[in-house]
């Protein structure tokens, strides 16, 4: 079930989206991202309550009920019918292949904030069946927005485990998802599908600026920004494939709310989203419908659906606040300041009144980004804009006059003014919410900005799709002409320039060598340990490296070290907080990163000081050999294996009992 | 019933293929591409054996250069983790191991043991006529076994190899040699790897939608 579980989830998912769009005549590539999302929105729904293993009978029985309802009603003929439906096919060989391809390779994380948060918030709320932020153990995830992880807990609701590919694959899933959309079009027209969904599906690779010779991370990613763009304007193609109906655009409100639980940005890119909706539906209204009706209802429905971000957004600022007080989540950086503080201090100082000169260097910084920092295969941001303002032309020149061009006008102009308040924004927040010299590199400025682009310019693709598919006369040629050459270019500049050393497809475990051996050794530990234990890690030379792994992967709480020296008695003057620490007898920086000059005394205190409950050494040195065997049953040596030692208490003449020994994975 | 003509062959109008038969051929074509690259390979690895550029060896310490190592059998400082000879101690996380001379590599093989886990192993290879390994030309190891990493080049001449074996600094390593051209059944080369059924898959689609969109580009449609 580890394997095909996957497989039988997206099997229901299949059969929902099908069943749905035989009987309601949707395009069946439109259902996967709303129904996907929708089982999200359950989850949380149940999460919030305390119940998330629930939530899984919810979805799972919703999904089936829908399928038989559906199905039912619709008849095997007009199934099959659905199943036409090229972007569909696309996403279910797509999901397969992946997911095979995962169950065989097995990629891992690799990211360290994946170690941090993306990560270990799926691996908890999986291993945990709960929200990672009301778990006690752990909570340095706390933060996380729990998008990613509901995702990849749905694909992996029947593993019996936690599978790092699977959480990988379930992501995969969800861009495929996001990307059907894109290739909902006549099925008269199935090239213009393939060759969109395709162009979709290599913009991630686009927008990634690794150095060359580097392992490709995309589609083999837990991080939130890939699925927040493709979320973002996998939304969009959404509404465009199905906002035309009457009740179409109500199949984008799951989706935003998927949006907006997925990182906190999200609820800008949901209220981006929304405003393009509703922009969209007040240029596309009919003709000879009133202005007042016509206002009045792009305004209700854009409301609808903003509703839907921001109670899913506020209500998660509340839960974290109430289960898990004190740790941020609705404020702003180290100042703690809220977002409304924040917004309108940043509004002043870009409107002159009162500006520093730091906030003065970081617009300089954002301006010169703007033109020169690279964030895509091509180059600069204003690259970027100009592929989507190439696209949206040729959207123009081929779409009939009326509602088509001017919901193509409406895209690229309100996409272009929510860019430009988007990028004031994160100039706001460079300035609030990183240190000084963060906020001047303009730290991770492509993660921030890219997947906006990303989004807009799938939204674009399929918009162009939409008016190469309407266009009549000559004009029908040349959409196709437009269309071809959308995917060649992007082919080829995939080609010259986006090529990966290694990527999610080839086969180069011997990336994971350091993570394997950190695994097998974690694996006999807690055959030992349990959540509720306390233990510190002491790997000698490590870089921090390996104290993440174990952090990552230890089923207890990982206690953090101090710095600087400490000789275990109340002068704290020079002792400091850290995360990790080498052991050593005095400082030198030329030994090993993270020192801690402590003696066996300082770490009895300590441990007895944080309330531990064991002791990991990971690796020892001559040092540990030397001053510490005494107090070890059994005693020190340099050379040992990984071996988790029990602590009975200071006051113990042997303080410390071995209770696992793992050997290293590495062949001696 | 007319009578078919080589005059009225030409004025039957073009039907529209169906995309299902038009899948259906680049799926074909697919495969018989996929068929000809291989059959094109083994001609190419047939040849280069018989002209002698293509030789499968093993690669001892003594035909290696080291960059970034000390050899424990050399050092009178440092003790290796057993007695067996051939231990050598990364003293950075950058160390190299040269290889200079010509060759036509399908794969090569690190017969290494690593006393600390090495994170990323990696090689670097040469054309004829360069002298600077780039970034660009690297390939990463998969694990073929214990101690073993295997590089596959997919068939180049090369005039030099590096490999970086750790990517940690202060591995002991117990290098056993550098193995050209590893033996394997001649049938694997049919075997798609996963980036070839990723192509192969998906590819034959692609081209479909390419022809697909040029049939369209040609059609004038009325509303």
């Amino acid at each position: 079930m580890e394997y095909l579980g996957g497989l039988l989830v997206l099997a229901l998912l299949g059969a929902f989206c099908l069943c749905t769009a035989a009987a309601t005549h949707y395009d069946a590539a439109t259902l996967p991202l709303p129904a996907l999302s929708g089982a999200a929105v359950v989850l949380y729904l149940f999460g919030l309550l305390g119940a998330l293993p629930w939530g899984l009978f919810a979805a799972g029985g919703i999904l089936l009920a829908g399928a038989v309802y559906f199905g039912v009603r619709a008849g095997a003929a007009a199934i099959r019918r659905a199943a036409c439906s090229p972007g569909f096919l696309l996403f279910l060989g797509g999901a397969v292949f992946l997911w095979a391809l995962f169950a065989v390779r097995q990629p891992m994380f690799t990211q360290w904030d994946e170690f941090t948060a993306w990560g270990l918030a799926p691996k908890m709320v999986k291993e945990r069946a709960a929200f990672y932020v009301a778990d006690p153990i752990n909570l340095t995830a706390s933060f996380t927005y729990p998008g990613t992880s509901l995702v990849s807990y749905f694909f992996q609701a029947l593993s019996p485990v936690f599978d790092e590919w699977q959480c990988l694959a379930a992501l995969d899933l969800l861009f495929l998802a996001c990307l059907a959309p894109v290739a909902a079009l006549p099925r008269k027209n199935w090239p213009h599908s393939v060759l969109l969904f395709v162009v979709g599906a290599l913009l991630p690779f686009f927008y990634s600026t690794v150095p060359v010779g580097t392992a490709s991370t995309v589609y083999a990613n837990a991080m939130a920004d890939t699925p927040l763009a493709l979320l973002f304007g996998g939304t969009l193609c959404l509404y465009l494939a199905n906002g035309g109906r009457k009740t179409g655009f109500a199949m984008a409100a799951m989706p935003l709310a998927l949006l907006a639980m997925t990182k906190d940005i999200g609820l800008a890119y949901g209220l981006i989203a929304v405003f393009l909706i509703g922009l969209d539906q007040l240029l596309t209204a009919p003709q000879g419908r009133g202005l007042a009706k016509t206002l009045g209802l792009a305004f209700a429905k854009a409301g609808a659906l903003g509703v839907c971000v921001l109670a899913v957004f506020l209500r998660w600022n509340r839960y974290t606040a109430a289960v898990a007080p004190g740790v941020g989540a609705a404020s702003v950086g180290s100042s703690q300041l809220s977002y409304p503080a924040v917004l309108a201090g940043g509004v002043r100082q870009l409107l002159g009144l009162g500006r520093d000169a730091r906030f003065g260097q970081i617009m300089s910084a954002m301006a010169s980004a703007l033109l020169h920092r690279r964030v895509c295969l091509l180059g600069a941001p204003v690259v970027a804009v100009v592929c989507v303002t190439l696209a949206a032309a040729a959207a123009f020149a081929v779409a009939p006059r009326g509602a088509l061009r001017r919901r193509v006008v409406g895209l690229w102009a309100g996409g272009l003014f929510c860019f430009a308040a988007l990028y004031l924004f994160h100039l706001i927040l460079y300035y609030y919410n990183f240190s000084e010299a963060e906020g001047l590199a303009l730290k991770d400025y492509e993660r921030y900005i890219a997947p906006y682009l990303l989004g807009w310019l799938l939204a674009s693709l399929a918009v162009l799709g939409q008016a190469a598919c309407a266009a009549r006369g000559a004009a029908h040629g040349y959409g196709a002409v437009a269309v071809g050459l959308a995917a060649g270019a992007s082919l080829a500049v995939f080609a010259w320039r986006g090529l990966p050393t290694a990527g999610f497809w080839s086969n180069d475990d011997s990336i994971y060598t350091v993570r394997a051996d950190v695994k097998t050794r974690a694996q006999a530990m807690n055959t030992v340990l349990g959540w509720d234990d306390r233990v510190l890690v002491i790997s000698q030379g490590d870089d921090a490296t390996r104290w993440y792994y174990y952090k990552y992967e230890l089923t207890a709480k990982v206690v953090n070290g101090y710095g600087g020296i400490w000789w275990g008695n109340d002068d704290l003057t020079h002792r400091w907080d850290s995360d990790f620490m080498n052991l050593v007898e005095s400082l030198n920086w030329q030994t090993y990163d993270f020192q801690a000059v402590c003696t066996v005394d300082s770490l009895t205190a300590y441990l007895a000081e944080k309330d531990c409950d064991y002791l990991l050494i990971d690796r020892a040195d001559d040092y540990l050999e030397r001053d510490f065997s005494d107090r070890f049953a059994g005693g020190l040596t340099a050379d040992m294996p990984a071996t988790l030692y029990r602590f009975d208490g200071a006051g113990a003449a042997q303080p410390f009992t071995p209770v696992a020994v793992a050997e290293s994975g590495v062949q001696p | 019933m007319t009578k078919r003509t080589r005059k009225n062959w030409r004025k039957r109008p073009a039907k529209p293929q169906r995309p299902q038969q038009l899948l259906a051929v680049c799926y074909a074509l697919g495969a018989a591409l996929w068929l000809l690259y291989c059959l094109v390979g083994c001609g190419i690895l047939l040849n280069h054996k018989m002209n002698g550029s293509m030789v499968s060896r093993t690669l001892t310490a003594d035909e290696l250069d080291f960059e970034s190592f000390i050899s424990y059998d050399e050092s009178e400082w440092h003790t290796a983790p057993d007695e067996r000879a051939g231990w050598y101690l990364s003293t950075d996380n950058d160390p190299h191991i040269y290889w200079q001379g010509s060759a036509y590599l399908e794969t090569v093989c690190l017969q290494a043991e690593h006393y600390l886990p090495a994170g990323s192993v990696a090689l670097y290879y040469l054309l004829p006529g360069q002298t600077d390994y780039s970034e660009a030309q690297k390939v990463f190891a998969h694990q073929n076994g214990a101690g073993r990493y295997l590089f596959e080049l997919g068939g180049k001449s090369v005039a030099g190899l590096r490999i970086d074996p750790d990517s940690v600094g202060g591995v002991p390593t117990r290098l056993s040699g550098v193995e050209l051209n590893v033996a394997s059944p001649w049938y694997l080369r049919f075997v798609p790897n996963a980036g070839q059924w990723l192509l192969l898959a998906f590819g034959p689609a692609v081209a479909a939608a390419f022809l697909g969109i040029l049939a369209q580009a040609a059609i004038r449609e009325d509303g």
